[in-house]
C-alpha cells in the first residue's frame, strides 16, 4: 500500500490520518462536527480508509490527541469506543471505532486543565488513558485496545510503574501497535518539561501540544517524507524548539508542515495581532524553528479559511509567514478549508513516494466532467 | 489562421477542461490539413523531485504535448509526441526514428477506439496519467514482469517459441542459425504472417543446406513463401555471464547499419557480423538471391518477461540483404524492419486466453460421442489446452456434419471416421495426438480402456445420448467420473450430469433425477415425439438426425464446456450435481438450474425376485428421514415414485408423493389412505409423460425390523397401484428394506 497522509476539512481544528506502507493507521485529532451546511460529514470520508478487525470493528491503530482542546477531540465520545473491548457494543447501528493504542501526554492534560475547562470528549481521552494505564501496571502488558504510550514525562510521579509506557522529549518511536514498523519514526519534540515554576507557567499558557516530527520513508528512502505535526503550540514552544536544536537542526526539518494552532500568529508572535495588525512583529526563533523546510516542502493550515482581518486563528499575517517559507523551498501552502472548494472543501491527500509528496487530485469522473466529454463506454467485445 | 474544424475545437475545449493541463495552444494548421496542438501538463510531481526541478527518469514539472489532428480527425486518431529529448529509456514508447519526437504508449488497443469510446477528454487524461507515470518510474509494474519493446501493430510478426530458442543457445553464445517457413510481400522490407505449426529448425552451416534455402522459395504474385534464415545473435561467452540490461529502449533501428550499432550495444554485435560474413560468403559460392534473415537479439531481462517464463527478450528485426541490388557488399542502409514475436500455440497459451490457470489439467479427458454435442465440446476443451486424450465414436464423417459439427466441408468427403477427423482437427493445434476407437465404446480395447479409465483423475465425458452408453457405463467397474451431456426436444432444453465422488450417484442417477426435475420445471421432453421430427439426410443410408440449428447447438455446449473447463482447471466436487437447461422462447434465453446430489443409498431387496437393486437417491433419502424424524412414535410413509430399469435390473427412487390425508399413523402401523390417491398419482404420471412413475410405496418401522408379514401380502396388493414392477419401501431406524415385485411373478417369492 502506498502510504499517506491525509488532512481532513474540520475548519479550525486538527484531523489527520497517516496511513503507513503496512496499512496501520495513526489518527492524530479529531474534530467530528454535526455534518451539513458546509460541514463536511469527515467520518464518512474516514470509515471507509479502516481496518476492521475480526468482529467487523473499525479500527485505528494509534490515535495521538496532541492536546485536549476540543477542537483536537471534538466527538471521541461519539464515535469512538472508550472502555474495555469486552463492552464493545457489536450491535449497535454505527460500530464505533477502535482505538488500539493511545498516544497521550499527562503533562499536556495538566497545563491544559489550569486554566481551560475540559470539555466531556477531554475528559473522556483522560479517562480512558487512566484507565489503560492502570490496566498496564496491573497486567504488565497490553493487547489491542489496552495499548498506550504515554508522551512526555511528568514533574510528579504519575507515571510511576508505567516506565515502560514512557516516551520521553527526544526519544523515537519506532514501533506502532506494539509491532516495529519498517520506514517509519516518530521523534518525540514536545512537550517539553520545565525547569522552574515560571518556566511550567510560560508552558502553560503557550498551548502546549505534543510535537512529533514523523519520518516516513518510502521505496528506496527511508525519509523520504518528514512531517512535523505541530498541535497548538504557541511562540514560547518554539523559541525553545529552536533553542533545543538550532545546532542540529534535522530534528525540526520537514517536508511537510502542519502549522501550530490553526495558522496562529501566537505561534510566530508574541505580539496580539489584533492589536497591533502589520505592526506586530515575527519572532526570529520562533519562525527560525518553523522554517526548517526541506526542498519542496509542503505546508498545510488546519483552519479555516485565511482571510485579511482581525481573526486569529486564523491569521492573514501568519499565511504570508508560511507562504514566504513555501516559496523559498519551491512549495506549496495548502488551506484545509479552500481545498477545490471553500464551500465544500476535500481532503487533501498527499502520497509518501521516494520524490517526497504526491499530491493525490480527484479522478475527473464522467458524473463531474460531463461538461468535457469525459463520458465512458462500456467495454464491448467480439 | 484558417477556422479550426469543430472537432479540433472541442478537442480543444476538453484539454482545457482537463485539471492537469496548465495551457493548450494551437501550433500551426498545415497544408496538408493536420492541426498541431500544444498542451502543456502539470505531471504532478511529488515535492522533492518537484523542486529539484524533474523526477529522477527525467520528467520536467510541466511537459509539453504535441497533438497532431489529422485532416481526417476523428475518422483517424490523433497522434501524441513529447519533446524529442525526452527520456526514452522508458516503457510504453512507440517505435520511432533517432531524432524524431517521442511517440508515448498510451492506452491498451488503439486510440481510435479510445476516441471514439470515451471521448477526446479521455485521452487527455490518459495523456495525464502517462506523464504521472512515467514520472514515478511506475509505467510498469516490474513485479509483475518485464514489458517487452514495442512494435508497431503493422509491422511484421513471426511465430516462435522463444523459450524453444533460448534452450538451444550455444554454451559459448555467439550465432544461432535456424530456418524456418515464412511468407513475405515482395517490394516491401518486410516478412509477414510467418509459418504457424511450422518449427524453427536448426540449419546446418553447409553449403547444400544453404543451396536449398533459396530453391524453396515460391512467388505468387506479390507473396513470396519460403524457408528463411533465422539467426539467434547471442553475445559471446556462457548464458551465465551474459550482461543483464535493465534498462529500456524504445527500438530506433530503421537501418543495416542502426542494426549493428544496436547489437554492439547489446554485446550481440560479434554474432551479428558472423551472419553476415555468412551472406558473402554465400555471394562467393554464386548463390545469386538470399531469403530475408530474421536476425533475433537476445537480451537478459533483470526479470522474466510479462507472460513468459524467460528473462530473455528477443528483439527481433527482418533484413533483406538482396532487395537493394546484387552487389556483392552488404551496404549499411539496407533497409531494416522491427518485427514481433508471436508465441505459438501451446497448453499455456491457450489456457492463458482462455483466462484459465496454465498450471497442469487436473483431469485426463476422454470423449465418447464425436457429434454436434461432443465435437463442440472438444472444441472448447481444445481451445483451452485441455486436449481431450481418448476419442471414441463408431460413425464416419459426412455432408450433413458441417452443418453442426466442428468439421470444415474439406474435413468430409473422405474415407474417414469422426474420431480421425477430429483427431486431425485437434492435432493441428499442436498439443500432441489424442488417442482413437472407431467404434462401440463397448468394443472398446483393453488397453485403452485400462489407460483411460482406471484412476480417479479422469474424465469420461458422453455426448452419445444413448440410454445403451449410459447403462454400459453405469454398470462398468471404473474409477474415472462420468459426465453427460445431452439434448432434448431439438434444443429447448438440455441435461448435464456430473457423477460424485467413488461414483455415486451414478450417471444413471443423475440422470433420472434430472428427469424428476424437469418434470418439476415442466420441462419434460415427450419422449415418442422425438422420432417423429427425425430427418433423414440421405437415400437408403438409414442415417437421421434432428433439425436443430447450430448456433442452438452451441447455446448449449458452451454451458457444458463451461462445466467442463472448470473440472479440467479445478477438479471435481465430492458431490454429484445434476443441470438442467431451459431455452426460452425467444430462442437466445438459456437459465442453467444445479442441484448437487450426494451418494446414492443402494438396498438389496428382500422376499423379492432375483438381482434386483434398489437405488434411494439422496433428495429422496432425505425427504424420507425428514418425514421419519417427524414421526418418532409412529409409522408414517407414503408413495414413490421413479423408473425402472428392466436391462439392468435396477429401480431409482426419484421422489415420493405424500400419503393421502385419510392414511393412519400408528405405532405399529402404517394405512395409506385412498383420498385423492389415483387421482395424485395419475397427475404425477401425466406430468412424467411416462419417463417416470409410481412405484410403490414407502413407510416406516419404529425398531429395526424388516418386512413383516403383513408388509409381504402389502407388497403382492401393489398391483393396484402399480402395474409395473412394484416396490415396497421400508425406512426402518438403522436403515431400509425393499420388497421388489415383478408383474407375473407377485407371489412367487416368499421366504
Amino acid at each position: 500500500m502506498t502510504p499517506e497522509i491525509r488532512f481532513f476539512p474540520v475548519g479550525n481544528g486538527d484531523m489527520t490520518l497517516i496511513r503507513l506502507a503496512s496499512g496501520r493507521t495513526i489518527l492524530i485529532d479529531c474534530n467530528i462536527r454535526e455534518p451539513g451546511d458546509g460541514v463536511r460529514d469527515v467520518v464518512a470520508d474516514l470509515l471507509p480508509l479502516l481496518k476492521k478487525d475480526a468482529k467487523g470493528c473499525p479500527y485505528v491503530d494509534v490515535m495521538v490527541l496532541s492536546h485536549p482542546d476540543l477542537d483536537h477531540c471534538r466527538g471521541l465520545i461519539n464515535y469512538f469506543h472508550l472502555g474495555a473491548l469486552a463492552d464493545y457494543d457489536d450491535k449497535a447501528e454505527v460500530k464505533k471505532i477502535v482505538i488500539r493504542e493511545m498516544w497521550s501526554s499527562p503533562i499536556v492534560y495538566r497545563r491544559a486543565s489550569k486554566y481551560h475547562t475540559l470539555s466531556e470528549d477531554a475528559k473522556a481521552w483522560n479517562k480512558e488513558a487512566k484507565r489503560r494505564v492502570n490496566r498496564f501496571k496491573e497486567k504488565k502488558a497490553a493487547e489491542d485496545g489496552d495499548r498506550i504510550l504515554i508522551l512526555g514525562e511528568d514533574i510528579d510521579e504519575k507515571t510511576k510503574g508505567a516506565d515502560a509506557l514512557l516516551i520521553k522529549e527526544g526519544a523515537t518511536i519506532n514501533q506502532v501497535c506494539g509491532a516495529i514498523e519498517p520506514n517509519f519514526s516518530a521523534l518525540l519534540l514536545a512537550p517539553l518539561t520545565s525547569s522552574d515554576e515560571n518556566e511550567e507557567e510560560e508552558l502553560t499558557k503557550n498551548e502546549s501540544s505534543i510535537i512529533i516530527n514523523y519520518t516516513l520513508g518510502a521505496g528506496s528512502k527511508p525519509d523520504a517524507v518528514k512531517f512535523l505535526s505541530t498541535g497548538d503550540a504557541e511562540v514560547a514552544i518554539w523559541e525553545r524548539q529552536w533553542a533545543r536544536h538550532k545546532n542540529n537542526k534535522k530534528a525540526l526539518q520537514y517536508n511537510l508542515l502542519q502549522t501550530p494552532h490553526h495558522c496562529s500568529w501566537h505561534s510566530l508572535s508574541e505580539d496580539s495581532w489584533s492589536e497591533l495588525r502589520r505592526k506586530a512583529k515575527v519572532s526570529p526563533d520562533a519562525r527560525q524553528a518553523l522554517g526548517q523546510a526541506l526542498p519542496g516542502a509542503q505546508i498545510v493550515a488546519s483552519s479555516n479559511p485565511i482571510k485579511d482581518d482581525d481573526n486569529d486563528p486564523p491569521c492573514i499575517r501568519a499565511k504570508e509567514e508560511y507562504v514566504a517559507i513555501a516559496e523559498a523551498a519551491k512549495g506549496t501552502f495548502w488551506n484545509t478549508s479552500a481545498y477545490l472548494s471553500e464551500s465544500n472543501p476535500e481532503p487533501l491527500i498527499f502520497e509518501i513516494t521516494e520524490g517526497g509528496l504526491r499530491q493525490v487530485k480527484p479522478r475527473s469522473t464522467s458524473g463531474s466532467n460531463a461538461g468535457a466529454g469525459l463520458g465512458s463506454t462500456p467495454l464491448a467485445h467480439g | 489562421m484558417d477556422a479550426l474544424p469543430t472537432a479540433v475545437e472541442d478537442a480543444l475545449r476538453a484539454m482545457h477542461a482537463h485539471p492537469a493541463v496548465l495551457k493548450a495552444r494551437v501550433l500551426s494548421v498545415e497544408k496538408d490539413g493536420r492541426v498541431i496542438v500544444e498542451a502543456d501538463f502539470d505531471t504532478n510531481l511529488p515535492s522533492t523531485w518537484r523542486a529539484e526541478g524533474r523526477s529522477p527518469s527525467g520528467v520536467l514539472p510541466r511537459e509539453t504535448v504535441q497533438f497532431a489532428f489529422p485532416s481526417s480527425y476523428p475518422a483517424r486518431a490523433p497522434y501524441p509526441t513529447l519533446r524529442p529529448d525526452f527520456n526514452t529509456a522508458l516503457p510504453h514508447i512507440n517505435p520511432h526514428r533517432t531524432g524524431d519526437r517521442i511517440p508515448p504508449c498510451l492506452v491498451y488497443g488503439t486510440l481510435l477506439d479510445v476516441l471514439h469510446a470515451d471521448g477526446f477528454a479521455r485521452i487527455v487524461d490518459q495523456t495525464a496519467v502517462w506523464l504521472s507515470s512515467a514520472a514515478m518510474g511506475c509505467l510498469i509494474d516490474l513485479e509483475r514482469g518485464w514489458e517487452p519493446c514495442r512494435r508497431t501493430s503493422y509491422g511484421g510478426r513471426f511465430e516462435v517459441d522463444v523459450h524453444s530458442l533460448v534452450n538451444q543457445r550455444p554454451d559459448a553464445g555467439g550465432l544461432a542459425l535456424f530456418s524456418a517457413f515464412a511468407g513475405w510481400v515482395l517490394n516491401r522490407s518486410y516478412v509477414t504472417a510467418l509459418g504457424r505449426g511450422t518449427k524453427v529448425e536448426a540449419l546446418p552451416l553447409q553449403a547444400p543446406a544453404l543451396h536449398g534455402m533459396w530453391k524453396s522459395v515460391k512467388t505468387d504474385e506479390d507473396i513470396e513463401t519460403g524457408r528463411i534464415f533465422v539467426a539467434v545473435c547471442w553475445p559471446k561467452g556462457p548464458s551465465k555471464g551474459q550482461p543483464v540490461i535493465g534498462k529500456f529502449q524504445p527500438d530506433t533501428v530503421g537501418t543495416l547499419g542502426e542494426l549493428l550499432v544496436r547489437a554492439e550495444e547489446l554485446h550481440c554485435g560479434e554474432a551479428l557480423s558472423e551472419l553476415l560474413n555468412i551472406g558473402l560468403m554465400m555471394k562467393g559460392q554464386g548463390i545469386s538471391r538470399l531469403p530475408p534473415v530474421l536476425v533475433l537479439l537476445p537480451i537478459a531481462r533483470p526479470v522474466n518477461l510479462l507472460g513468459l517464463q524467460t528473462n530473455i527478450e528477443m528483439l527481433a528485426y527482418v533484413i533483406d540483404i538482396e532487395r537493394n541490388g546484387k552487389t556483392t557488399n552488404i551496404k549499411l542502409d539496407t533497409p531494416v524492419s522491427a518485427i514481433s514475436l508471436i508465441t505459438p500455440i501451446s497448453e499455456n497459451l491457450l489456457r492463458h486466453t482462455s483466462g484459465l490457470p496454465v498450471e497442469g489439467a487436473k483431469l485426463q479427458l476422454t470423449l465418447l460421442g464425436c457429434g454436434s454435442f461432443g465435437s463442440k465440446i472438444a472444441m472448447h476443451a481444445t481451445r483451452a489446452g485441455y486436449r481431450p486424450d481418448l476419442l471414441v465414436d463408431s460413425a464416419y464423417s459426412s455432408a450433413h456434419h458441417v452443418a453442426r459439427h466442428t468439421f470444415l466441408p474439406s474435413d468430409t468427403g473422405k474415407i474417414e471416421s469422426k474420431v480421425e477427423g477430429m483427431r486431425r482437427i485437434i492435432d493441428s493445434f499442436s498439443l500432441g495426438r489424442p488417442a482413437i476407437h472407431a467404434g462401440d465404446i463397448m468394443n472398446l480395447p483393453r488397453t485403452l480402456f485400462d489407460e483411460h479409465f482406471k484412476g480417479e483423475s479422469r474424465l469420461i465425458v458422453n455426448t452419445t445420448a444413448s440410454p445403451a452408453v449410459r447403462d454400459y457405463l453405469t454398470g462398468c467397474k471404473f474409477d474415472a467420473r462420468v459426465m453427460e451431456v445431452c439434448g432434448f426436444e431439438q434444443g429447448k432444453c438440455a441435461i448435464a450430469t456430473v457423477e460424485g465422488a467413488n461414483r455415486s450417484p451414478t450417471t444413471s442417477d443423475l440422470m433420472a433425477y434430472a428427469y424428476e426435475q424437469m418434470r418439476r420445471m415442466q420441462a419434460m421432453p415427450r419422449p415418442m415425439q422425438e422420432r417423429e421430427r427425425l430427418l433423414s439426410i440421405g437415400v437408403g443410408c438409414n442415417s437421421v438426425t434432428l433439425p436443430m440449428s447450430d448456433a442452438r447447438v452451441s447455446l448449449i455446449t458452451a454451458g457444458a464446456g463451461q462445466l467442463l473447463l472448470n473440472a479440467m482447471a479445478n477438479g471435481l466436487p465430492a458431490a454429484g450435481r445434476a443441470s438442467i437447461a431451459t431455452v426460452d422462447t425467444d430462442g437466445m434465453s438459456i437459465k442453467w438450474e444445479t442441484s448437487e446430489l450426494g451418494e446414492t443409498l443402494v438396498v438389496l431387496p428382500t422376499h423379492s425376485a432375483p438381482d434386483w437393486t434398489v437405488r434411494l437417491l439422496e433428495p429422496v433419502h432425505s425427504e424420507i428421514t425428514r418425514d421419519f424424524e417427524s414421526h418418532p412414535h409412529v409409522e408414517t410413509g407414503g408413495i414413490i415414485v421413479g423408473r425402472v430399469s428392466t436391462t439392468s435390473r435396477e429401480v431409482t427412487i426419484t421422489g415420493l408423493l405424500p400419503a393421502p390425508s385419510d392414511s393412519i399413523r400408528r405405532r405399529t402401523l402404517f394405512v395409506l389412505g385412498t383420498k385423492g390417491r389415483e387421482e395424485s398419482i395419475r397427475a404425477y404420471e401425466e406430468s412424467a409423460h411416462g419417463v417416470l412413475w409410481c412405484l410403490g410405496t414407502w413407510h416406516s418401522h419404529l425398531q429395526p425390523a424388516g418386512p413383516s408379514h403383513t408388509d409381504l401380502q402389502t407388497a403382492d396388493n401393489l398391483a393396484g397401484i402399480s402395474s409395473s414392477v412394484r416396490v415396497l419401501l421400508i425406512r426402518r431406524p438403522d436403515g431400509y428394506s425393499a420388497v421388489v415385485r415383478e408383474p407375473s411373478r407377485t407371489t412367487q417369492y416368499r421366504d
